[in-house]
């Protein structure tokens, strides 16, 4: 029999087989390691157990949560980050108006001009998109990973900006605005049921407004269960050159 | 193209391999690279090895009999990219074998391995038979031994991986009957086991049936102690070469090797004459399986390649891919029996690395590899605190190399590099698992990745 479960957050459940009686648990392990699947969870009757529902929900919980949640800003302001917004107001109006999390206002605009370096070879951007926990959860390692990387590179680095309520298409405006060659926008991705602290990295050579989204070259799924963000840092460092080299990005980059 | 020449106590085999390599990840999603396919294109006839005495390979006909299958299969020697050549068995403890090597290396590409130790022989001739695949397709532990002439070499395998792996001086060939049925050899290793069973084996003797089945009857009791666990008889635990095997329970049971032949088949054995076939025990050893197996059907699995399951294995499953985001220094490769100094798992990383400097200095001007598994996902913190043990390890003009299991590797390389000074050359590579007393040779790079090969040399404790 199952023992008793008092936190169902802190179980591992890539491991654990809630079928009763199973005939073989080994397997039933080896077959749950190679899926986000929720698999081998056995059943009450003709419905799923108590302890799945559960799970299913404290899930998408979390997945709710991440959406509303707010980045850490003394994590962006230890890394040096140039914080602003988007024309975005509050949570509510940003999950409702995709549009205005796309553009700042003049000022904002003239505010980046400045006070941040003018034409580096590359801008770093962080921005919350649909989970701040992402941010929170991977910005400290990628960042400096890829400051170490690009700077033994002997790449000029603009000042780190953070957008609060962004979407990537801010890094247009971004780009156009200080004249970057190369632009990174690391961004909390829509949480799903697995995780809530996926990132994406987004990145663009002379990244503008006028350019289709298909300028952009990315590397999703950014975190701790899928590619280490330390390991994503040193990757972006190697993109970044060849977009230099290449002077293009997106589909027109064959990689 | 890949190639594997095996040169056994008994017989000789090459095959001729296409190993495909792959990006298998989707385009928004850092590359993956595997092999993703491997097709044998030519499988050589199986040569009697040449031999000038027992313990001395004839060299000039083995070079013969290698060039005459490379003409066959219709090949150009730089065709080769990699592969593997393997002496094994009692061979590989003949003086000769570095000469053998040296006369052989021509026909091998840039990057091969040239010898191997018992276990490394266990284990590819386990992957050629196919006990890898088969553990991941019934879920079971699968041990396979290969039995060959001299040697039987003995591999468990569990989730596709190797688990254990091990030597017995256990064969086909270590007796051997004449056309009269007169024994004309025994090897010394056995005698002690044939005097614990009072058996009455000796040179210049007639065979007698009874005798030589109670023999391979022995034989046949010791794959089944060894693969449900059982205790092993004393004089039986001696037939272990080097080291002994972990006890683990094997669920189900594999054989490949020359012998093999005889178990999978429904050869009788009703006389002598049906025994010296081949001059030797190995029809009979064969049959003493088959029928103590026989109440335990369901354990026995049959092996993909028999006789020719090593030569597959070192032709074919010797290369492990790295991590698709790694670190190297084309100019340097290929590297060729780089020792592996593993580190202990520690969670305090300045502990982890307590001591290597003096470890590193006992290999004098080889360079060493620093292999460690590392955490998951580490921090910026502990990169850095990785790179900064890591180059303070570093010896003068040697290029540093470091392997690790989890994927980071470029991260700690790059970290690595910007801490030391410019020209001392960095490789660091991930997703490859090796162990203490391992040589690893490092490929040149195809599509970003280096093909490696662990070489497990030493006799393991």
């Amino acid at each position: 029999m199952n023992e008793m479960i008092k936190d169902i957050s802190v179980v591992d459940y890539y491991e654990r087989v809630t079928i009763d009686n199973p005939r073989d648990t080994e397997s039933c392990i080896r077959l749950k390691k190679t899926t986000n699947a929720r698999i081998c969870l056995g059943r009450a009757g003709d419905r799923c157990k108590t302890e799945t529902l559960l799970k299913f929900r404290a899930d998408h919980g979390v997945a709710m949560d991440a959406v509303w949640s707010e980045v850490d800003e003394t994590i962006v302001d230890q890394l040096g980050f140039f914080k602003v917004q988007t024309l975005v107001e509050d949570k509510e109006q940003y999950i409702k108006r995709p549009d205005l999390g796309r553009v700042f206002s003049q000022e904002t605009l003239d505010g980046i001009k400045g006070n941040c370096i003018e034409s580096p070879d590359v801008q770093i951007i962080a921005t919350d998109g649909l989970s701040a926990c992402a941010i929170n959860a991977n910005l400290a390692d990628i960042y400096p990973i890829l400051i170490d990387g690009l700077t033994a590179k002997g790449y000029t680095i603009g000042t780190p900006i953070f957008v609060k309520y962004g979407r990537v298409a801010t890094m247009d405006q971004i780009s156009e605005a200080i004249q970057a060659k190369v632009t990174i926008l690391l961004v909390g991705e829509r949480p799903g049921l697995a995780t809530d602290e996926s990132m994406s990295s987004y990145m663009a050579y002379e990244s503008s407004t006028l350019k289709p989204e298909s300028q952009r070259t990315v590397i999703s799924n950014i975190h701790r269960k899928g590619v280490p963000p330390v390991e994503a840092g040193a990757q972006l460092v190697n993109l970044v050159e060849v977009l230099i080299r290449e002077k293009k990005s997106g589909v027109e980059l064959k990689i | 193209m890949s190639v594997g020449i095996d040169i056994g106590t008994t017989t000789t085999q090459v095959i001729f391999s296409r190993i495909k390599v792959e990006n298998t990840a989707t385009s928004f999603l850092i590359p993956e690279m595997k092999i993703t396919d491997k097709k044998i294109l030519y499988k050589s006839e199986i040569h009697f090895t040449p031999l000038l005495a027992r313990d001395k390979i004839h060299l000039p006909e083995l070079k013969a009999i290698i060039e005459s299958e490379y003409d066959k299969a219709g090949i150009q020697k730089d065709e080769i990219v990699t592969g593997a050549i393997i002496i094994t068995g009692e061979t590989a403890r003949k003086n000769n074998a570095e000469e053998v090597l040296r006369i052989l290396s021509d026909f091998a590409g840039d990057f091969v391995v040239a010898t191997a130790g018992p276990d490394l022989e266990s284990i590819l001739a386990g992957y050629g038979a196919g006990a890898a695949e088969a553990s991941n397709h019934f879920t079971a532990r699968v041990v396979n031994f290969d039995i060959g002439g001299g040697t039987t070499n003995g591999a468990i395998f569990w989730e596709g991986e190797v688990i254990d792996s091990f030597a017995l001086d256990i064969g086909g060939r270590l007796i051997q009957i004449d056309q009269q049925g007169v024994i004309c050899y025994v090897s010394e290793k056995i005698t002690p086991l044939i005097h614990y069973l009072q058996l009455e084996l000796v040179v210049g003797l007639k065979a007698k049936l009874e005798e030589i089945k109670a023999l391979t009857d022995a034989f046949a009791k010791i794959f089944v102690q060894i693969s449900s666990s059982e205790d092993i008889e004393e004089e039986a635990v001696k037939l272990f070469i080097g080291h002994s095997h972990k006890g683990l329970k094997a669920e189900k049971i594999m054989f490949s090797g020359g012998v093999a032949e005889f178990i999978y088949s429904d050869y009788e054995i009703g006389s002598m004459k049906d025994v010296t076939l081949f001059g030797d025990i190995g029809p009979l050893l064969g049959y003493s399986i088959r029928k103590i197996f026989e109440k335990d059907q369901h354990r026995l699995v049959e092996a993909r390649e028999k006789i020719r399951a090593t030569v597959i294995g070192a032709g074919s499953h010797s290369i492990k891919i790295s991590g698709s985001t790694i670190l190297f220094d084309e100019d340097l490769l290929p590297l060729k029996n780089i020792p592996i100094i593993k580190l202990a798992e520690n969670e305090d990383i300045e502990h982890m690395f307590n001591g290597i400097g003096e470890k590193i200095k006992r290999y004098g001007d080889i360079p060493v590899a620093l292999a460690f598994k590392g955490p998951k996902s580490p921090s910026y913190g502990q990169i850095k605190e990785m790179a900064k043990a890591i180059a303070a390890n570093a010896v003068g003009s040697h290029p540093v190399i470091v392997i690790v299991e989890n994927d980071f590797a470029k991260a700690l390389g790059q970290t690595v590099m910007n801490m030391l000074n410019a020209g001392t050359r960095v490789i660091c590579i991930d997703q490859i698992k090796v162990d203490n007393g391992d040589y690893i040779d490092i490929g040149k790079s195809i599509a970003n990745v280096v093909p490696t090969i662990v070489k497990t040399l030493i006799f393991k404790q």
